[in-house]
């Protein structure tokens, strides 16, 4: 049997199709409900992928807020680390230089 | 081309751990080469012991007032060093020249130690009590210690010590 054609204009048999198939009452706010379940269904298939969360943890830190204050604090650490660092190296370098002032023993090898 | 998560993390660390590492390196050669500006002999003890000027200037005094008998005491020793290394050197036993030569040597230097024990507690005396007892610990451990660590490594050898 072949299926009604849906270009028809035959006003009758388009009455008895509205009859025969009333249109629903949707629910209130029914469109956003279901754009709702469209994106918990698109989380969920993310989370499930085996990089899911990765890529999640990604994004997220990619993102040029993130990325920008890892980079100030890369840059913060590495140059405070640095500089204790130093300050350590010279300090040290003072101690020797104080040393072989005062104490012959430290100027002259046997 | 869309890269994979794991690349973009092992990215981000590689490219966080250089300019890390840059960071680091270039300040502390800053830091050393300033230091370094300071040609300073006493610039150890006035970072470390927190000393004011007043007492800088006190001790300054003191340091340029024993470094000339510092230079002739490190001549005394140069000098007996190669008395002792020549009779070593000709010496196929211990002679009574040898013994004699190991005597002086080790009577110049008690009479260092004396000279340089002096000087760090006249130094000791200038700064805050505190102070001056911590400073006087370290140059007493630096005086006597040039002989305990001979007496350490022979109690101790390297392959005993931690």
């Amino acid at each position: 049997m072949n299926p009604p054609d849906p270009n028809s204009d035959d006003p009758k048999l388009s009455a008895l199709l509205r009859e025969a198939h009333p249109a629903p009452v949707l629910p209130p706010r029914f469109e956003e409900g279901v754009w709702q379940r469209l994106q918990c269904a698109e989380r969920a298939a993310k989370t499930a992928s085996p990089h899911g969360w990765l890529e999640q943890f990604v994004g997220s830190l990619l993102r040029p807020v993130y990325a920008t204050a890892a980079l100030v604090l890369v840059v913060f650490a590495g140059t405070w680390f640095g500089i204790r660092d130093g300050e350590g190296q010279a300090h040290r370098a003072d101690r020797i230089r104080y040393i072989a002032a005062v104490s012959p023993f430290h100027r002259t090898a046997p | 081309m869309k890269l994979h998560p794991t690349s973009l993390v092992l990215a981000a660390l590689l490219v966080g751990s250089a300019m890390f590492a840059v960071c680091y390196w270039t300040a502390s050669r800053a830091c050393i080469a300033f230091g370094t500006q300071r040609p300073d002999d006493l610039a150890w003890i006035c970072h470390e012991f927190k000393l004011t000027d007043v007492e800088m200037a006190r001790i300054r005094l003191l340091h340029e007032g024993y470094l000339p008998k510092c230079e002739a005491m490190c001549v005394r020793i140069d000098a007996k060093n190669r008395e002792l290394a020549a009779v070593l050197d000709v010496a196929t036993n211990i002679s009574t020249e040898v013994e004699r030569k190991l005597g002086e040597s080790a009577a110049l230097r008690a009479e260092c130690q004396a000279q340089m024990l002096r000087h760090f507690q006249e130094v000791a005396r200038t700064m805050p009590v505190e102070q001056g007892a911590r400073y006087l610990a370290e140059m007493r451990h630096l005086t006597l210690g040039m002989q305990g660590s001979l007496e350490d490594v022979m109690t101790h050898p390297s392959h005993e010590r931690p």
